[in-house]
């Protein structure tokens, strides 16, 4: 099954009075249960791809469907919606949200779905649990490490059982011992969960972990490969 | 708060994050909460300040000016500021009969029938002053004089008696007459056949009233000579007609008029002019109030503007965990509104603290007036009236304003783009 599709994807910036061309018709698809990676050098367009697939943004062109669903006819709330029931984040600087504690960050897109209380701490907690982070529910993300945070991210994207999770540089700021576990553990979540995974980066280790490599070059795909 | 997130369902959600955030700054937090308990406590002390001065106000009127029900002759109301004594209410009739016939309408505590009259003075600096016919024994069991300690407001001597040559003077009058008990007044008024009466009673009494239109300027004699000298035949002047419950004003007035009939001006107190200025100057301190609330909003305003530029990329997180418009907005809104809670409840603090001290002292109003609102009818001392009324509405009104002005900036979040945000 197709969690993702773009077709003809085109993103346009409007700079100082120019257009500047992110994507420029990028048509990918991914199934079901994939680990991929979208990699290229700086400016190639690969979180502009995240963002447009991730409903963050609107293409110039182009579609996008999730889940078989095309986004361009979804109101913003809609969208809103969308990413909150079957959109998981990972960001490149955690983007905990700092009052809350690590439980409390993970159990907040449950609680955002209505899922009751009790339910959600139970599942928050194992969640913590699978990210190897069960002891630490009650610390603030600024008790954190920099790796225990970005788990914490892994633990709120995966909580809910998204059919997509993307994850935007998830290693940038990790030392590379750090970024190895935390590749490691989306790995694992993605044998375990069967959960679809895509993240971009421009990291030759992280590349390596990826089943399957799309490579962009000034807004096109250069080279895809699958292992 | 810690760990009880989850506990409180979605809004509860927005509200915990809003009330942590709050904490996230202490010094801004502060400065909100203390600009709106100022706001708040200067609102509730200004409006129990109002409060005290429009009771003191209302009390003098009633007292002295009106009764719960005045009730004059048409003749007299058209001459009012001569104190006319030609205009007797329903000629003919006597006081005592008419006090009588209106004490006998239901809810009707007493019927105080009054004259006063203009007299010139002799042998003294001061020349002109008013003369108070009333019977101090009724009046005194249904009103205190001295409205400040709640007396017959007498510092020496006594009132005079009934149908006797006597009189009491103000204090005030009595210090610049440079009179005192024993001593005779020289004074010369106009009857109601127009002829001048010199009268020459003597001083047995002198009462301090706290209320210097009449400390300075009456002379409270017996209303049966006043009448005999005058020439009123047993008939009054003024009827002061005072109610079981002063709430039934309206409702006596309409009864004694219909009893008195044509050729009577019947008025409730809240007729007089005084009393209708202030109340109707009420819309003008809301505004005040509003005024002063919405200036002190502007610190929440500005902060909620700081933390909107602030978490840029936290709004954009919370965009991107699938958070609508609404919510993000609610989360910046809970945040100023529970700033304003807290303020409005500091303020609520402080102005019940301080309007409960300032309503069991006398404040002497002398101070602020410098004694120059003589001709407004109000006692020398007021009280502020402490009211939870009046602090439920402080708190009322400050959340109600603080919160209305921190919409507009609250709704700035939802114009964040989420991946602009979390591009900074």
């Amino acid at each position: 099954m197709k969690v993702v599709e773009t077709a003809g994807l085109s993103k346009d910036y409007s700079l100082n009075g120019i257009t500047v061309s992110a994507l420029r018709g990028v048509s990918l698809a991914f199934e079901s249960g994939e680990f991929a990676a979208v990699a290229g050098p700086s400016g190639s367009g690969k979180s502009t791809f995240l963002h447009l697939v991730g409903c963050l943004d609107a293409p110039s062109a182009g579609s996008v469907s999730i889940a078989g669903t095309d986004v361009a006819s979804l109101s913003r709330r809609e969208l809103a919606l969308l990413r909150r029931g079957s959109i998981g984040f990972v960001f490149q600087a955690y983007n905990l949200i700092p009052v809350l504690s690590a439980a409390e960050n993970v159990s907040l897109p449950l609680t955002l779905l209505g899922v009751p209380a009790a339910e959600a701490r139970e599942r928050a907690g194992r969640a913590l649990e699978e990210v190897g982070l069960a002891e630490l529910g009650k610390r603030r993300p600024k008790e954190m490490s920099g790796g225990q945070q970005q788990r914490v991210a892994i633990a709120r994207a995966l909580v809910k059982k998204p059919a997509l999770i993307l994850a935007d540089e998830p290693t940038a700021n990790l030392d590379s011992k750090t970024g190895r576990e935390i590749l490691e553990l989306m790995l694992a979540l993605n044998r375990s969960e069967g959960t679809t995974f895509i993240f971009s980066t421009h990291d030759a280790m992280v590349m390596e972990y990826a089943r399957r490599l799309v490579l962009l070059r000034d807004g096109l795909v250069e080279t895809e490969r699958t292992r | 708060m810690e760990g009880r997130m989850e506990g409180t369902g979605g809004l509860g959600a927005l509200a915990t994050i809003a009330y942590r955030n709050i904490w996230r700054n202490g010094r801004r937090t502060a400065l909100c909460v203390v600009a709106v308990a100022i706001a708040v406590f200067f609102n509730i002390f200004m409006q129990s300040w109002i409060d005290g001065m429009m009771d003191s106000i209302e009390e003098v009127v009633r007292t002295f000016e009106t009764g719960h029900v005045n009730v004059v002759s048409s003749g007299f109301e058209a001459e009012r500021e001569y104190c006319p004594v030609q205009y007797p209410i329903a000629e003919g009739r006597s006081a005592d009969e008419l006090a009588d016939e209106i004490e006998a309408l239901p809810g009707v505590r007493a019927a105080l029938p009054r004259i006063t009259a203009y007299a010139t003075l002799f042998d003294s600096t001061v020349k002109h002053a008013l003369l108070w016919g009333v019977r101090p024994a009724r009046e005194l069991a249904i009103n205190h004089w001295n409205l400040t300690d709640r007396d017959d407001g007498l510092v020496a001597g006594r009132f005079p008696g009934e149908g006797a040559n006597e009189c009491a003077i103000g204090a005030a009058l009595a210090r610049k007459t440079g009179l005192g008990i024993g001593d005779k007044l020289p004074l010369k008024t106009v009857s109601a056949q127009f002829s001048d009466k010199y009268w020459s009673p003597t001083i047995v009494g002198v009462f301090e009233f706290d209320y210097a239109r009449y400390d300075e300027g009456v002379i409270l004699v017996s209303f049966e000579r006043l009448g005999r000298i005058l020439g009123l035949g047993g008939a009054t002047q003024q009827l002061f007609v005072y109610a079981e419950e002063a709430g039934r004003s309206a409702e006596l007035r309409d009864e004694v008029a219909r009893l008195l009939g044509p050729g009577h001006v019947v008025r409730e107190w809240a007729d007089n002019y005084w009393v209708a200025v202030m109340r109707q100057s009420s819309f003008l301190y809301v505004i005040v109030f509003a005024v002063f609330q919405v200036v002190a909003s502007f610190l929440i305003v500005n902060t909620v503007l700081m933390v909107i530029h602030e978490r840029i990329k936290e709004i954009g997180m919370m965009g991107a965990l699938g958070m609508t418009r609404r919510e993000i907005v609610l989360v910046f809104f809970f945040e100023a509104l529970i700033l304003s809670v807290i303020g409005a409840l500091a303020g609520c603090l402080l102005g019940g603290l301080v309007t409960k001290v300032g309503s069991l002292f006398p404040i002497d109003t002398e101070v602020f007036t410098g004694g120059g609102m003589k001709d407004l009818p109000f006692s020398g001392t007021i009280f502020i009236a402490f009211s939870p009324a009046n602090i439920a509405r402080g708190f009322a009104f400050g959340v109600a304003v603080s919160a209305a002005c921190t919409i507009l900036p609250s709704l700035k979040s939802a114009f964040v783009e989420p991946v602009e945000a979390l591009r900074r």
